[in-house]
């Protein structure tokens, strides 16, 4: 029975995540506990919508990572904010601007893929520099303020549980879902375990890719069009730390970076076990160099657990 | 016979083509890039690139990839420019223990099954962790001799040129052409083959991880004998760019198809783009654009001519 | 010193106020010059690039130089810009205005700059190379006068939160350090926690909101700039007390002062760079080529905002932009002649 559960393929990060609570409680006390929790529901809730569309990237098979996830945020907010110029009326024409750019940018991206022979790393890779120029060029990196509703929106909470933490819960209950019971969940794990299996059973491979690389870049840009709702504007480097987040949380929820296997409530337990797990090495007071060895060796020590057990 | 070796000539004639399209490019709009000092400014830079490029390609040839690559070469360059330089014994001792730790890696990834992605992100906090607390602040002084070989100034041929071609041609001939070079890339194309023809696995990883840990090193310190001085971010750049570098050498993600020529011609491609872009002026909003339309257009050559080949 | 900064600051605001620009001196109208710049994804460094485009737009209009390019690298990384210098040099430039990204780690290719006949200035992110010149900003006092204001506020002391900023970069290094000898020196503070913000607005928000819950009452938090509306921020959400926030000098810090001032008398002060320095740093290069002798060192004031000036300051900052000062000839002279 505990064999068992130690082979979920969620458990270990949801394990990480609960022992950085515990750390944090021990030194500081189970008040800062419950703030602590809150703030890493808000701050997990961005990594888990940009990590939704990575983990599906990455289901995908090997070579498939989405590295224009930074730049594509900033781009999407970037527009979005100046679009809305700080007009309550003008949020719903913002957020289907955001939408659209999103689906513009993650056909861009497969374009390169697909017509051009490109790696998808290196295609994504190039495509960012592009969308980051864009993002200068069209405001020069002001920050204009987002509409108010819009903004208490994303930074609101009820009983302690952020507005933005309840739909980014449901959203992954969503993909959970399709990926489990529809045609196109079931598409993008057969193609990660098997594209010319997958091909030879019928399954139209370029347009479950395309569909792939199109989720990855409007969920990216949703997440921008909130972080900067949250954060009071966007800024030309917002995204910066979501590339390497984006990749870790999706690896260490259980998602198999050979492809073919994916794992929603893992997304979940990664990204508050990142949050926390800053936020521990924090409160310990540590310096910028023991505290980045420490990430570093926790990620790999959970990989370790988390993978030993099966296969 | 004539058969296998075409397509491989083939592959490393490709990247070379592009090179020279670029070249050709730079000289028309820069004059004065066609001359030694030109391209000993303009390819000093590459030689790092290019060592880094190998260190990923043996990576890639057993089908993981580095993503501690750039962490681990700005580790090595401050070492360089710290230990190696007061006590160049413990110097020594701190590269062979990263090196030897790099090996581990190879053999931990393929005991435990680890997908070399995370563990290799997990590894880049740790040199990153590890450099920041070796020096804190930028600093530190390349040794004299490496200093001197970097800034060596041969007759005819620019140093970098030289140099460009012996790591090329010495990997080459060790990969390519020796029989246990032979066995290691057949690991990333047929792990399973090579095991039952009673090659070790775990000792192959290890190996190449070890390679790769040993021309990472090789990396850092010869970014620092062109920069004087070190600092802990001063490579980070060189895991995404190792990466495009074996790309755009001909190498592939999977089944250990890689080129050591191929690659170092990628790592100066690369470089050369930077110059490229830096000689037509651009508006700087779009610096950044141009720098990833460069990098598809030299891709989308490569299939181009790759369809035409395909054609004939 | 307070009197310094803010006399330095008026004739800023002056200068923005009327871009004048003195007509020729003939001996440099064949040189060019052009600006290495190995980052531009902020606010800060595109208000940098901006008045670089203005002011050497008008100097290279009325014929003070040839040519003035900005060139910017596509990732901020020493080894870049070492190949952008390096290119710089091959263009055939005669001065070369660098804002570097490391302060050790450009000075091979300087050093090749330097030989082949090329003035090379640095500012802001200066090299340590001996043959370059520096426009340095004085990174420890700036974190120093953040404590001494608080002293003075705060005759008893207390708890402070320190936001700082890139981990491994000098200038994080510097104004922390400044920080800590002006916590050392008062003998009454105490620094109960340090995060690492990235002079990012979003990060240092999520950063102060995680360590928060585990901190005792917050007196203060000492910052490096482009930090002090994320901490604003994040105190709000956890529903404490807003302490005194040092604040930098992008506009949604100013505006947010501004507000909480209007409403309850929030004091605080803002220090920072201004990104006009990048004019200063034109100006010297030109002084240089037009044979001047100016010392190697010279040492720019940085911008100090306090509640008196706030209003007068936020006027000039263009909303979603960072608070300026751009430089004439006459500055730099000006800047020159007093050091040497």
């Amino acid at each position: 029975m505990i064999a068992a559960i130690f082979r979920l393929p969620w458990f270990w990060s949801w394990f990480g995540a609960v022992l950085m609570v515990v750390a944090i409680i021990a030194v500081s006390g189970g008040a800062a506990g419950a703030g602590v929790v809150s703030a890493a529901l808000l701050f997990g809730s961005f990594f888990v919508i940009v990590a939704i569309g990575q983990m599906l990237v990455i289901t995908t098979g090997p070579g498939n990572v989405d590295l224009s996830i930074p730049s594509s945020m900033t781009l999407v907010a970037t527009v979005a904010m100046k679009v809305m110029d700080g007009s309550d009326g003008m949020i719903l024409v913002g957020l289907l601007l955001a939408l659209v750019l999103g689906i513009l940018i993650g056909s861009a991206n497969y374009l390169v893929i697909r017509l051009l022979n490109i790696p998808p790393i290196i295609a994504t890779l190039s495509t960012s520099f592009i969308y980051q120029s864009l993002a200068i060029w069209y405001n020069r990196g002001l920050r204009i303020k987002p509409p108010e509703a819009l903004g208490d929106f994303a930074t609101g909470k009820i009983l302690g549980l952020p507005y933005l933490a309840i739909a980014t819960i449901m959203l992954a209950a969503i993909m959970h879902v399709v990926l489990r019971r529809t045609v196109y969940g079931q598409s993008v794990l057969a193609i990660g375990q098997n594209a010319r299996a997958a091909r030879l059973a019928g399954i139209n491979v370029n347009r479950v890719r395309y569909l792939t690389y199109t989720l990855c870049a409007v969920f990216s840009a949703i997440c921008g069009f909130f972080l900067a709702a949250f954060s009071g504007g966007a800024a030309l480097n917002m995204g910066e730390e979501y590339l390497l987040a984006s990749i870790a949380v999706v690896v260490i929820g259980g998602t198999s970076v050979a492809g073919g296997f994916s794992n929603v409530p893992g997304l979940w337990g990664a990204a508050l076990f990142m949050f926390l797990l800053v936020t521990m090495l924090n409160t310990f007071g540590l310096g910028a160099g023991p505290r980045l060895i420490l990430t570093g060796l926790i990620i790999i020590g959970v990989i370790l657990a988390a993978s030993g057990r099966d296969r | 016979m004539r058969d296998i070796i075409n397509p491989r000539l083939f592959r490393t004639l490709l990247p070379a083509v592009s090179l020279a399209i670029l070249l050709a490019a730079i000289f028309y709009i820069q004059p004065r890039a066609m001359s030694y000092f030109g391209l000993n400014l303009m390819l000093n830079l590459a030689i790092p690139i290019a060592l880094a490029t190998i260190a990923q390609m043996f990576i890639l040839c057993v089908n993981d990839l580095d993503l501690s690559i750039g962490s681990y070469v700005s580790l090595m360059a401050c070492i360089a420019a710290t230990l190696l330089q007061e006590t160049p014994l413990l110097g020594i001792l701190a590269i062979a223990g990263c090196i030897a730790v790099y090996a581990a890696l190879g053999a931990l990834i393929q005991l435990r099954n680890l997908p070399s992605i995370v563990v290799t992100l997990g590894m880049s906090f740790v040199w990153l962790g590890i450099a920041v607390m070796l020096l804190p602040t930028p600093g530190g002084e390349a040794p004299g001799w490496i200093r001197s070989l970097m800034t060596l100034k041969p007759a005819y041929v620019p140093f970098p040129i030289i140099a460009s071609i012996v790591i090329a041609l010495v990997v080459h001939i060790a990969l390519m052409k020796s029989s246990y070079g032979v066995v290691l890339r057949g690991a990333g194309g047929n792990a399973r083959a090579v095991e039952r023809s009673g090659w070790s696995m775990v000792r192959i990883k290890a190996t190449m991880f070890a390679l790769a840990g040993f021309f990472g090193a090789l990396s850092g310190i010869a970014l620092v004998g062109l920069t004087t001085s070190a600092d802990a971010n001063i490579a980070l750049r060189y895991t995404l760019l190792s990466i495009a570098g074996v790309i755009l050498g001909g190498g592939e993600f999977v089944g250990g198809r890689v080129s050591p020529i191929g690659a170092v011609i990628g790592a100066i491609t690369l470089t050369l783009t930077g110059s490229f872009l830096s000689f037509l002026r651009l508006n700087p909003d779009w610096q950044i654009g141009a720098q990833g339309a460069i990098l598809i257009i030299v891709l989308a050559l490569r299939v181009l001519i790759n369809r035409l080949e395909a054609r004939k | 010193m307070k009197s310094l900064t803010a006399s330095v600051l008026g004739l800023g605001v002056a200068i923005v106020a009327a871009t004048t620009v003195q007509p020729a001196v003939a001996d440099t109208s064949g040189k060019k010059i052009a600006l290495s710049n190995n980052y531009a994804g902020n606010s800060w460094r595109q208000a940098m690039l901006n008045s670089w485009e203005k002011v050497t737009g008008e100097a290279v209009k009325n014929g003070v130089v040839a040519a003035a390019d900005p060139f910017t690298t596509a990732e901020n990384q020493v080894t870049e810009q070492a190949a952008q210098i390096q290119n710089l040099i091959l263009q055939g430039y005669d001065a070369i205005v660098i804002n570097a990204a490391s302060p050790e780690g450009l000075n091979g290719a300087v050093k090749e700059a330097c030989d082949a006949g090329i003035t090379v200035v640095s500012f802001d992110g200066v090299v340590t190379e001996p043959c370059a010149w520096r426009i340095a900003v004085d990174f420890k006092k700036m974190g120093k006068s953040e404590v001494e204001y608080l002293a003075e506020k705060y005759p008893d002391g207390g708890n402070l939160l320190e936001i700082r900023g890139l981990a491994g970069v000098f200038v994080d290094d510097e104004i922390s350090a400044g920080i800590h000898e002006g916590v050392a020196e008062s003998g009454k503070f105490k620094i109960v926690g340090s995060v690492h913000g990235n002079w990012a607005q979003d990060v240092s928000q999520k950063a102060v909101a995680g360590i928060l819950p585990s901190l005792p009452e917050i007196t203060a938090v000492v910052t490096q700039g482009g930090d002090g509306y994320g901490a604003a921020q994040a105190f709000k959400a956890a529903g404490r007390d807003t302490p005194t926030i040092i604040m930098g000098n992008r506009h949604d810090e100013l505006t947010w002062w501004k507000e909480q001032k209007d409403a309850n008398g929030y004091e605080t002060m803002s220090v920072s760079i201004a990104p006009g320095v990048s004019t200063l740093a034109f100006w010297v290069a030109q002084q240089i080529l037009d044979g001047k002798d100016v010392p190697k060192d010279l040492t720019v004031p940085f911008l100090r905002i306090d509640q008196g000036n706030l209003e007068a300051n936020l006027e000039n900052t263009q909303a979603g932009g960072v608070a300026n000062v751009e430089y004439s000839q006459q500055d730099a002279i000006k800047v020159i002649d007093e050091a040497s």
